[in-house]
């Protein structure tokens, strides 16, 4: 494809948005792998990489183009079609001629949100192992490098690119398709989507330590995300919009989560002035839309959230609705920790005894030895009924247990706090 | 006023590092630009055409010396040009001043030519 752009003046810097890169990264990429085949994924990745440094090393001195997208698109576009029809004349013909062309020629051109709705259901197909999907996902249409995901989740990169090789190779193997599911499939296939997205804005939203930056860029590509798959009706479904009202809610709670220093606060210290009207306002809304169909447990996350989000202080938490909603969440997922959050809603309706008593039967469950979060909260309610000694050794214990240093600073300060009151 | 054409040598990393770090690096050239165009002493930038170019060259063969004509520079090449400024300035001292902070010298070097106008 031929044809120039309109260079903007040097000087014109606001044409380079925020976050330019990484968006059109990953919607270059799932357009170019719908265009060339799945089984050509890392050649279009390798493509988009490309145009992206092309651009670094030229538009410092010719200026932003009037379309930024569409040139790196058509950029991607050239080098794939070099690479292919290198391939081909060095080989026995790889790819299809007639495809070479069509991309020569510009057909079906132009990015659009479905190709980035396809690499998301191919990338979370369920056959794929959650921890691969989401990996996946967050390197195709994240626009998030290897190193940038490992730090995120605190692996090793190495790990997380023989995770991604292997997903990958998965997608060859079973010729996986690039493509919104039929209706008659798609519940089924979004089930599994859901969860990864669910999965990605928890570790970004979760208090382990790692950068940041990329934490929070997490859970706001998570959001993204499923503000997509809202915005289409064929994947706009009542579950969807609940789990972007779960994720609202959290994310609307983000700025009172840290004090001033950088360390953790619990629930029950945050400054509630600070969360976001805006998001929580959305965050009804979208639940309240979300009562269309059959419940499920994003649906009672979300509506554990919006009590939070209701209620005008800590103490004047409706906990008894919160114990009966961990209960009904409980039935879908018996999960540990789902189990230890009931616990402790208990704790706050029932006394601080209840929640001891309840908090002492899981303390057993081998799941929940290293987590901790149970020590945290049976020190919590000791200290609620005045026994000293018993407070101070679980204070001890979660500290012990504490996997990073924000949760270490925070269960410190409670200590020190606790002994000098 | 002088003209003084900066050339730049090597180029930002581009293959390893990630789409938002690319954007970074492009965010400081586009702001260093900027500032210069504000106050006057860019005179203009161009970028070079992709991908494309050829390299003359009179090398000596069996028969005697030949010119020869080769595709490239390459785009794979770290000294590939992707473009030059000219900027306005009083004398090489001042254009000198002027490029010290330029987001490039993280990756390469620069070069400050006087324009010749006769």
């Amino acid at each position: 494809m031929t044809g120039t752009h309109p260079l903007s003046p040097p000087q014109d810097v606001d044409r380079v948005v925020d976050g330019l890169f990484r968006r059109a990264s990953g919607r270059l990429v799932s357009s170019l792998t719908r265009r060339l085949g799945a089984h050509h994924m890392d050649l279009a990745q390798e493509c988009v990489q490309d145009a992206l440094a092309q651009a670094l090393h030229t538009w410092p001195y010719g200026g932003v183009p009037g379309e930024p997208e569409a040139w790196l698109y058509r950029v991607a576009v050239n080098r794939a079609i070099d690479a292919l029809r290198r391939d081909n004349l060095g080989r026995a013909k790889l790819s299809d001629p007639t495809m070479i062309e069509e991309l020569a020629h510009g057909q079906g051109h132009s990015p659009v949100v479905d190709d980035e709705l396809a690499m998301m259901f191919m990338c979370c197909h369920p056959d794929i192992p959650p921890p691969h999907r989401v990996a996946l996902t967050l390197k195709t249409v994240g626009g998030l490098s290897v190193d940038e995901i490992a730090a995120a989740f605190l692996i090793d990169p190495q790990t997380l690119a023989q995770r991604l090789v292997r997903a990958k190779r998965q997608i060859r193997d079973q010729q996986l398709v690039l493509d919104v599911p039929e209706p008659s499939q798609l519940p089924a296939r979004l089930e599994s989507l859901l969860d990864a997205i669910y999965l990605l804005f928890n570790e970004g939203y979760s208090a382990h330590s790692g950068d940041q930056l990329i934490k929070s860029d997490l859970c706001d590509e998570a959001i993204r995300l499923v503000r997509l798959l809202v915005a289409d009706h064929r994947t706009n479904r009542p579950e969807v919009r609940a789990l972007l009202a779960l994720m609202l809610f959290h994310a609307a709670r983000e700025a009172s989560r840290t004090s001033i220093d950088g360390s953790l606060l619990l629930l029950a210290e945050q400054d509630r002035s600070l969360w976001n009207p805006e998001l929580t306002a959305e965050a009804f809304r979208m639940f309240e839309q979300s009562m269309t169909g059959p419940k499920t447990p994003y649906h009672i996350e979300a509506a554990i959230a919006s009590v939070h989000a209701a209620s005008p202080s800590f103490p004047q938490t409706n906990w008894a609705r919160i114990r009966e909603l961990y209960d009904e969440l409980l039935e879908f997922k018996p999960t540990p920790v789902i189990a230890m959050n009931r616990a402790i809603a208990v704790g706050h309706d029932a006394g601080p005894q209840a929640g001891l008593a309840a908090l002492q039967v899981l303390a057993r469950d081998p799941h929940l030895a290293r987590y901790h979060l149970l020590p945290a909260a049976q020190a919590a309610f000791s200290v609620a009924i005045g026994a000293q000694t018993q407070a101070i050794a679980f204070y001890r214990l979660a500290l012990e247990l504490a996997p990073s240093a924000p949760d270490k600073r925070l269960l410190e300060a409670k200590l020190a706090a606790y002994r000098e009151g | 006023m002088p003209k003084f054409m900066i050339i730049p040598r090597e180029q930002p990393k581009g293959l390893t590092a990630s789409p938002a770090e690319m954007e970074k690096i492009l965010q400081k050239y586009m702001a260093w630009t900027a500032n210069l165009a504000k106050a006057g002493k860019l005179d203009h930038g161009n970028k070079l055409k992709d991908g494309q170019g050829r390299v003359v060259g009179v090398f000596g063969g069996e028969k005697g010396p030949k010119v020869t004509v080769t595709d490239g520079p390459h785009m794979e090449s770290k000294e590939i040009m992707g473009g030059y400024w000219v900027l306005n300035a009083a004398d090489y001292n001042e254009a000198q001043a002027l490029v010290m902070d330029c987001p490039h010298l993280q990756f390469g070097t620069l070069e400050i030519r006087q324009v010749d106008e006769m």
